[in-house]
Parts: structure tokens; sequence; C-alpha cells
């Protein structure tokens, strides 16, 4: 009884609870649920997913980052150019992944060390990423081999697919990280400041480390939709920044810090991913669809800000205690 | 003379910084200063002028204000202020730009409601608000704009006198009125001041802040309306998109012109300065034929700069 | 050799926090603290507990002459303080909370399983384990005082200060303190006690140094002085020096102007009434944070709506808008937070309210900050460009030239000099004698003393624990008798266990 009550009160819960539905929704209208459908599923949304895994970091300790999306079309830009000029294809990944984590480390070193609002930092930065992404490669073009695809659509000894290994990556970091004492510290930052630094936590690294780690993520999510499109174009990631930030927020990551956790964003981002592949497979034409999606992505984001609300939460929960008087 | 030097303090950056720029241009590309290449100039500056004007009074309003749908609105006006047609074309003209100050303004309510009464952060409702814009803007047009941009409207660029065109000169009159007018006379500027400077004192004034923050941006989105109307008119074509880049242009001039993002602070005219050091910029590295990406990056790091020169929080020990 | 301060001086700008204290305390002695608002009572223990620098003297623990800098380095020494301003994390649990200064360690990783050892026993020690597991947010107000407490004690105190976290605990937890301090006696730790809690005070501690204006003035075997002694060493025997005698005439007769029959203390849970005379300055006394803030922001209508009678006429106040168009007027001490405008101008500052009031017209802003013996240069300077006393002069200028009927004041003339504290005093005393009223909070009771002296219907009302514990009058306005209301030593107490078993909750 108790283990349900904690699943059932978990903050990702709702996100997985939604996911599991529409997943469902998605099956019943396309006629069943296969696994080549969630296969190729998961190897289109690898990217999303592990940018909003970025963005959850960040917004943990009540911060943000919207360069993530330029980071992702950045590395895409790099690993395709890279290949164009005859570098192999693991070298060409292993550099651009190597950018991503320095971007992310620009991004903590403005945040963290010269102290500037983490909002406007990453709106600075982005614009400088996307321009440097745009300079390498001013106009779609250019293709990766195909054997990078293969890689991509292989399992891991036999059973695991790599875009989940690429996902799970991201996670044992994170799972480490939360077992340290620094896990501890990243929640109690993201509650309050003040009294983090007063109880001897060292804001300023934690603060360049979740950046750094948000890079990093972006640098996979990067890898991952360069291996599922084969092809190079400059703004790729541009709206995945905004849908990350939405997708953590629907995952019950509070935008004031230090209550959510990644599966949130995961759940989150797979939840918004499955929406927008119904709607896509609802036939509504490719005009209706973007509008459809940013109304999603609202009411998503309003819903759970709403749900999220104490107040109104208290409210609810004295009208069901009255009930049962 | 003393009061003078303080008047003109926090503009003193800008209008330094465009002085050197144009000396820059002229040296870097010969007849940078001509009369033509002046008088585009200014017809830019004063579309991103119009755009700033909107940005400042969401930024002056506070609370992390910030209004990233501007570019989105400006876009989407650019698509529909055309559109309208009734009878001669003087009155469809006359008629689009209540329509487009019009359609503005309902985003700005959408963002203020999102902002002011669900309490979402105002960089994260204005970011999905532009989404949402631009996909409506798609589903009207069917993603294949068939703009034609009526004579009237083109108009707006024609010469008046030397550099000067009609709508430089318009915005100018404009700019001075609201400056004076709305920011500085109005009951209203002077509560968006107070509000934003001080949210929880001017409660207790009893001035109702909530109200005061949605209507800077209502004021936001239409002027940003309107503004998407003048950039149509100037470039004589619509695109999808089109004005998405004036977003972070217009938050740029206005922290250039000496607006501080925490709000409570700031002036449409230092937007204007900021306006013109930006175009001037822009202006000097298309002349160097500088890729896009290049110039994106150079603004954008220019933006970090000036914020790690104005915005740091202070350190941790007292 | 324990614990010894010799010459500690602290000052904030050029108000004198501490000047020259002196106190020696023995290893296992626990000592208390006892001194009235702004005594310099938790200015000491947060020089001790690292929190703040001081200016002079000396600490010697042990022998040795010690400096920390910061509260990480006191904690190292085992210097543990717990604060009013509680350091706990909501959204981790209680164990988290209790290690998150010293988390220990397998390797790299935290050792959950240690964690959760450590704070089972401390817990199990005040007979709180139930509370493993739970997060804090979700506990009491006095349950989190006692986590505070418990992360205290897991870091091992040589010297543990205390300051004020008995005034949210219920009697049983009190016992627990108890005995947990009787165990670190034993262990040689000292023990800082800061409260104002006479029984606790008696049943726990050894000895007693009084403060007062920043001094200590002795210490004394805690058995060897009664209630009343401490008391008046405590209040001194200044009072004589502050107003004239007689100037207090006896329970003049005033015409009720508002009657407020319910008013909430949020911070308490209780409710309160007051009925406000024409012409009469109430001024409001207590302890810090004993829901005179409370008391004064509801009849303002900012904590809610309150329904007031006034003149006669029921009204209904839900926010400050129509507190302000019904002629009443708030003024806070905290100037930053709800007073000025910084980046905005005087004139700016001056006319915040006046629009509202009077239709737009805004009067000169020369006049008025004239008239209000403000010190400037132009009234287009930035408010910030002004001293705290002249700032603060501007924010009430800002009110008093709307003539309001009822004026609120918290703590208006905090961290102002006595000038200009002097001016404000004539000014609220004017605005009473034309009719109007006006009621002051102040942490200062010497202040509450003197301004009710000028005007003849004036009281004074005692808070203690969200309620009003004494409503002083005439001759009976004085130190003595506002420190003893502050300070009640029985009664509340049991009403407050009584209403615990009663299944009320405060």
């Amino acid at each position: 009884m108790s283990k349900v009550k904690k699943v059932m009160t978990w903050s990702a819960f709702p996100s997985l609870l939604l996911f599991l539905i529409f997943l469902g929704v998605n099956g019943a209208v396309t006629g069943g649920l296969s696994l080549s459908f969630f296969e190729s599923f998961i190897a289109t949304n690898a990217a999303a997913i592990c940018v909003a895994i970025g963005v959850t970091a960040t917004i943990l300790v009540a911060g943000t980052d919207i360069s993530l999306g330029s980071i992702v079309s950045l590395v895409n830009v790099v690993i395709v150019t890279l290949c164009e000029k005859g570098y192999s294809v693991p070298a060409a990944v292993m550099i651009a992944l190597g950018c991503a984590i320095l971007c992310g480390m620009i991004n903590g070193f403005i945040i963290g060390v010269m102290r500037v609002n983490p909002l406007l930092t990453t709106f600075a930065t982005s614009t400088v990423f996307a321009g440097i992404a745009l300079w390498i490669l001013p106009y779609p073009g250019g293709a990766i081999d195909f054997s990078f695809a293969d890689w991509y659509g292989s399992h891991l000894f036999g059973i695991l697919p790599m875009p989940i290994v690429m996902i799970l990556i991201l996670v044992i970091v994170w799972i480490i990280v939360m077992k340290l004492p620094a896990g501890l510290h990243l929640y109690a930052l993201g509650k309050d400041v003040k009294k983090s630094y007063a109880s001897g936590i060292n804001v300023t690294a934690l603060r360049f480390f979740v950046h750094t780690f948000a890079g990093l993520a972006a640098g996979i999510a990067g890898i991952c939709i360069s291996a599922n499109t084969c092809a190079g174009s400059p703004s790729i990631g541009a709206s995945m920044s905004m849908n990350s930030i939405a997708a953590a927020v629907i995952g019950g990551v509070s935008l004031n810090g230090g209550i959510g956790n990644i599966w949130g964003g995961i759940f989150g981002a797979a939840f918004l991913s499955i929406l927008i592949s119904i709607v896509v497979s609802a036939n509504f034409s490719s005009f209706v669809q973007s509008f459809i999606q940013g109304l999603i992505l609202l009411a998503g984001v309003v819903i759970s800000i709403i749900a999220s609300d104490k107040t109104l939460k208290a409210k609810i929960k004295r009208v069901f205690k009255g009930g049962v008087k | 003379m003393e009061k003078v030097k303080k008047l003109n303090n926090p503009y003193l950056p800008a209008i330094i910084g465009s002085i050197i720029l144009m000396i820059l241009g002229q040296i870097l590309s010969t007849g940078f200063l001509s009369m033509n290449n002046i008088s585009s100039i200014l017809m830019t500056t004063s579309i991103l002028t119009l755009a700033s004007v909107g940005q400042a009074a969401v930024i002056i309003s506070g609370d992390s204000g910030l209004d990233m749908s501007i570019g989105a609105i400006m876009s989407m006006t650019a698509l529909f202020g055309p559109m309208i047609a009734v009878g001669s074309g003087a009155a469809s003209f006359a008629l689009m730009i209540p329509a487009t100050i019009l359609m503005g303004a309902i985003v700005g309510l959408l963002n203020g409601i999102g902002v002011q009464v669900l309490k979402v952060v105002p960089l994260v409702m204005t970011l999905i608000m532009s989404n949402v814009v631009n996909g409506f803007s798609i589903l009207v047009t069917k993603g294949q704009p068939s703009v034609t941009v009526s004579p009237q409207l083109k108009s707006i660029s024609k010469t008046l006198i030397g550099p000067l065109r009609i709508l430089p000169a318009v915005i100018i009159i404009l700019l001075v009125l609201l400056e004076v007018f709305f920011l500085r006379k109005s009951r209203y500027g002077r509560r968006l001041f107070l509000a934003g400077n001080n949210r929880n004192a001017a409660n207790l004034c009893g001035i109702n802040s909530r109200l005061v923050i949605i209507l800077a941006y209502i004021f936001g989105g239409a002027v940003a309306g309107l503004a998407g109307l003048m950039l149509v008119g100037y470039a004589g074509t619509a695109q999808m998109n089109m004005a998405n880049s004036y977003t972070m242009l217009s938050i740029a001039a206005v922290v250039i012109g000496g607006t501080k993002l925490t709000g409570g602070k700031g002036t449409f005219v230092g937007g204007a300065l900021g306006s013109l050091v930006l175009i001037l910029i822009t202006n000097i590295l298309q002349a160097l034929n500088m890729a896009a990406g290049l110039r994106s990056l150079i603004q954008g790091v220019i933006l970090l700069a000036i914020l790690m020169v104005n915005s740091r929080a202070p350190r941790m020990r007292q | 050799m324990g614990l010894a301060f010799r010459d500690i001086s602290k000052r904030y700008g050029a108000v004198v926090a501490i000047k020259q204290a002196q106190m020696e305390i023995e290893e296992g002695e626990v000592r208390a603290i006892l001194g009235g608002n702004g005594s310099g009572k938790s200015t000491l223990a947060k020089i001790i507990g690292g929190l703040i620098s001081r200016d002079g003297g000396e600490i010697l623990f042990q022998g040795q002459r010690v400096d920390f800098k910061s509260p990480k380095d006191a904690k190292r020494n085992h210097v543990i303080m717990t604060s009013q301003e509680l350091s706990l994390f909501g959204n981790l649990t209680v164990e988290e909370n209790i290690c998150i200064s010293n988390i220990p360690v397998k390797g790299k990783f935290t050792d959950r399983k240690r964690l959760r050892k450590k704070a089972q026993d401390v817990l199990e020690r005040m007979r709180l384990d139930s509370l493993m597991g739970k997060k804090v947010e979700e506990l009491a107000a006095n349950q989190q005082y006692m986590v505070e407490l418990a992360k205290a004690l897991v870091q091992e105190p040589k010297i543990l200060i205390i300051d004020e976290i008995t005034s949210a605990l219920y009697r049983e937890d009190v016992e627990i303190v108890d005995d947990i301090i009787r165990g670190l006696k034993k262990e040689g730790c000292i023990v800082l006690f800061i409260s104002h809690r006479m029984v606790e005070l008696y049943a726990m501690c050894d000895s007693v140094t009084i403060m007062r204006n920043g001094e200590t003035l002795g210490t004394y075997p805690m058995k060897e002085k009664t209630e009343d002694e401490l008391l008046s060493l405590m209040v001194g025997t200044k009072i004589e020096s502050y107003h004239g005698e007689g100037r207090h005439h006896q329970c003049a007769e005033r015409d009720v102007f508002i009657r407020a029959p319910r008013i909430p203390i949020p911070t308490y849970g209780t409710l309160e009434s007051l009925d406000i005379g024409k012409g009469e300055i109430i001024g409001v006394a207590g302890l810090q944070g004993h829901g005179q803030t409370d008391l004064i922001r509801a009849l303002y209508g900012v904590l809610g709506e309150i329904e007031l009678e006034i003149d006669g006429k029921v009204r209904k106040i839900r926010n400050a808008k129509q507190a302000v168009s019904e002629g009443f007027a708030f003024i806070s001490g905290d100037r930053e937070k709800d007073g000025t405008f910084q980046e905005r101008s005087l004139s700016e500052n001056i006319a915040a309210v006046q629009e509202l009031v009077k239709r737009g017209k805004i009067g000169n802003p020369r006049g008025i900050l004239d008239s209000f013996h403000v010190h400037y240069d132009n009234p287009g300077e930035l408010i910030t460009s002004l001293s705290g006393g002249n700032q603060q002069k501007v924010v009430v200028g800002r009110w008093l030239c709307t003539r309001p009927r009822l004026l609120l004041a918290d703590d208006p003339t905090k961290g102002i000099d006595v000038k200009a504290r002097t001016d404000l005093h004539q000014l609220f005393a004017e605005l009473a004698r034309e009719g109007n009223a006006v009621i002051m909070l102040s942490s200062d009771d010497d202040e509450l003393v003197s301004i009710t002296s000028m005007v003849e219907t004036s009281r004074v009302i005692v808070m203690y624990e969200g309620r009003v514990s004494a409503i002083l009058e005439g001759d009976a306005i004085n130190r003595q008798n506002i420190s003893a209301a502050s300070m009640p030593v029985n009664s509340i107490h049991d009403a407050e266990v009584k209403n615990r078993k009663e299944g009320v909750t405060v």
C-alpha cells in the first residue's frame, strides 16, 4: 500500500502515466503496439529526451538553459563538416562531443563564476552557438556515412538499442552524481542559495557542473539526431530548447528549483514526443500541426504549473478531507 | 551644464558607440556614409526602434519581464496586415494600422495573463507564445504566404527630405510623444516605473501592480504588431517568420540603451539609440560581406559582454 | 578553562551593537543571556558562531585565541549555532537535513545507511524518531525547530548556541530539550541559551548574564536572583529621562473611530480585536515576532480581507488600494523592501500615493520635501542619494501629505538617527492631534513610552504569542510594565498546552 502511494506521489508519475496512456492511444490509432514502432520512436526522439535531461539538471538548481538547442545544431554541423573533410565518423563524433561540453563549460563559467542570470546568459550564448553553426554550414546539406546510421540502429549486446544506450549514459552519469554528497547539495541549492552557502555548499562549483552536464546532454542529443538523419542542418535543434523546458515542467520539475528529477524530464519529453507523433499521424494538414503543437506545449506548461500550485493543492486537499469526515 | 551631463549619462555609451561605428564603417567601406546608405540605415533603425519600444515597456515592468514573442508577433502582422482589403487602397491601409495593433495587443494580453495570473516565468511564457503565434501564422497562410503589399503601405519608405523618409520621420515624432506623454507624464507611465522598481512597495501604495504589468505586455504586443506592418511595408514582400530575429535584437537594443533588465528604469529613446548601434553593426558586417552566422556570433558576443558588465549578481558574502 | 570573551565590540555603521562585552563560561555550564530588544544578545551569539565579524576584543576557547571566519570554520571547531532564521531545506527529508553539513561518505559516495543511522541516533535521543523519512516542509513549526536542534547535535558541539529556539516549542518538547542539555552538560559542552521564557531559564540554566544596550551588565547564579530582580536589571532605571512627570494622563475619554473585532494574526493563527479612537496614538509593543507586524498589516488589508467598522459603517478592506481610499496609510521600517523606489527620483517617490488620493493633483514636491525637513539637492535626484533617515522622511512625507485618517506604522524609525527619529515623532503626534489615529509598532520600548507621552489619549498594547497580553494606559505606560507584559510567566504557556490537548492547532 505504502509503495503504491509512493509511486503515486512521485513527481514524475503524472508524466509517466500520460506517456503510457498516449502510447496506448497511439497504438490503438495505428493498429497495435509493436516493438519496431517503439524502437523507431526512441530513435527519432532520443535527442529530445537527452536535451530534456540536460535542461532538467539546470532547472533543479533553480537555473535554466535555453542554449541547448543551439548546441545540438552545432554538434550536428561539426559532425557533418568533419565527415565531409575526411575525418572518420568516430573521430568527428568525439570532437563534436568535446565542443558541446566546452559550450556547457562556457555557460557554467559565466553563470557560476561570473554570477550572471542563467536565463539571459544562455539566451546570449544560444545566439553565439547558433551563429557558429550557421557560420560553419550556412545552408542545410552534407551527408554522413551511412555506417553511422547503421551503428545507431544496432543493438548493444544484441538487445539494447543504441538510442537507449545513449540516454542510459546520461542517466547513469546523473545517478552517480546523485549518489555523491553533491547530489543532496544540488537539491539544497535549488531550494535556497543563501541557506546553501551558509551550510558550506560550494554554489559556484555546482552551477558550473550542471551546465557542463547540460552541455554533455546536448552533445549526446546532437549525436543521436545526426545519426538519425545522417544530414546536416544549422537549425536542426532550434525548437528543442523550448520544448525541453516544457517537457521538464510537464514532468513535475519545478521552475523554482529543488523539486523533481530527471525521470520527469525523460517522461515529459517522451509524452510530448508521442503526442506530436499522434498529431502527425492523425492526418492533420502540416499547417495545423505546428499550431496544435504550440497549443499543447502551452496547455501542458500552464496545467503543470497550476497543478503544482501549493495553495490550490491545499484547497483541493481540504475539500477532500472534508468529504471523508 | 551639470544637468545636461546627468541627462545624457545613460545614453552616452550608445551615442559614442554609434559615432565610432559610423567612422569605422566609412573607413572599412567607402560610401558607407552616403545619403543612400544613411537613409536605409534610418529606415531599418526605425523599425527596430518600434520593436524596442515594446520590449522596453515589458522590461521596465519588472518581475524578470521579457517579451520573447516580439519577433513572432511582428512576423504574424507582417503576413496578416497586408491581407486586409476594404474598398480603396487608402481605406485598407487606414484599417491595417488599428487591426495589426489589435492583433499584437491580443497576444500581449495572453502573455500578460500567463505571466501575472498563471505565474509562468515570463521567458517561458513568451517563448511558448511565440511558438503558438508562429504556428497560427502557418495555419492561416497554409505555409505559403501570398502577400501583395499595397502601394500605400509601400509608400512609408518614400523620401521626404534628404536621407529622411516618411517612416523614420513618423517614428521619431512618435518616439518623442511616447517618451514624454506616455512614459514620463502619464499616470500609467509613473505607475509602470513604480511597479517595475519595487512591486511590494507599489502594492502597499495602493497601486494594482498586476494590472499595470499586464498592460505593459499588452502595450508591448500592440507596438510589435505595428512594427510588423511597417516591416512588410519596407520589405515589400512577406515570408514566414521573417521578423524572428527582432526578438533578440530588441532586447539587445534596450540593454545597450542603458535600460536595466531588473526593471523599474529605462527609456524608449535609449532603445532607439541602441537600435541605431545594432543596425550600424549589422550594416558594417554586411558591408564587409560577413556571413549571417558570423554576424549572429558577433551580436551574441556583444550581448554577452554587456551582460557581464551590466547584470552580475552581488557576492554571497556581504 | 572554558570560553571567555574579552572586550568584544561590534558596530553597524554608526550604531553600536555591542560595546566591551565580557563573559566567562566554564565547561559544562549552561549560561542564559537575558536582555531586551536590541540589547545585543543575538549579535553576540552570531559573533561566536562565525556569522558576523567583530570589530574588537578577543575570544578565548580552552585557553586558545580563536577567530572564526565563517560558519563553516566555526563548525569545524564544533561551535554550533541554532538560529532564529531556520537553516533547513524544506524539499529534503529530515535525515538529509540533519546531515547536510557533513554527509557521511563511503569512498566518494554518500553512505545512506550511516546517514540514516546518524540521524536515527540523534532523533531517538530526542524521542523524535517518528519524524524519520518525512520532508521538512511537512513538519509543524515546533518540529522544525527540533530538527534544527538535532542538526546541531549531530555536529557534536563543544559550544552550542541556542538562539530563542524554544519560543515555538510545546511543553513536552521543552522537556526533551531540557534532557538533551543535561546530557551535553555531562559531556562538558558549553551551552549559551538565549530565551525570554523565565520558566525555562530557571529550569535549565546555571547562570545568567544580563545585557542592556550592547553591554554585559553582570553575571549571576540563576538561583540567586528572583524574576523581578532580573527584569529590573534588564530594564535599568533610565525611564525617568524619557518622559516628564505626570504627562501621561489617566484614561482620557475618546471617540471610537474604527472598531476591528476580528484581526487575524496568521503567524500564530489567533484573532485579536481593537478599538481605535480619534486623535489617539496606539503603541504596539512586545518581543520581536509575536504578531505585532501581523496586526498592523492585517488592519491595512494586505493579509486578506478584513471587516472594519469605520465611523459606525461596516467596511470590508481587501487590499491596499481600498485601505488607501479609506484614508489609511502604511509606513514600514523595512525601507528597501516596502518603502522606497530606489531607481526613481525624490519627486516620484513623494508622488507615489498622492494621485490615488487626490485624483491626480500632485503637490509641489519641493514644498513637501521642505515641510518634512528633508535634506536634498533637487527633487530630480535619486532617492538613494539621501541618507537612511532622510529616505524614511520621504516615505513618511509621501503619506502624510495626503493627511491620512489612520496611520499604520511598522517600526518606522528602524535604523535612523535620533534627530530624524524625533522629527518623525513630532509629525506623528501632530497628525494625531488633528483628530487622526496613529498605530505604531516599535521594537524599542523607550520610543513607545516617549511617543505616547506626546499625546494625551494614548495607549500601548503589548503582544505575546499572537495575543494582546496587556493594554497600558496613562501612567501605566513605562518600561517595566511593557517588559513584564512582553514576558508573561505562566498563564500563556499553560493555555497553549491546554489548546493542544483539545486538538486546537496553533
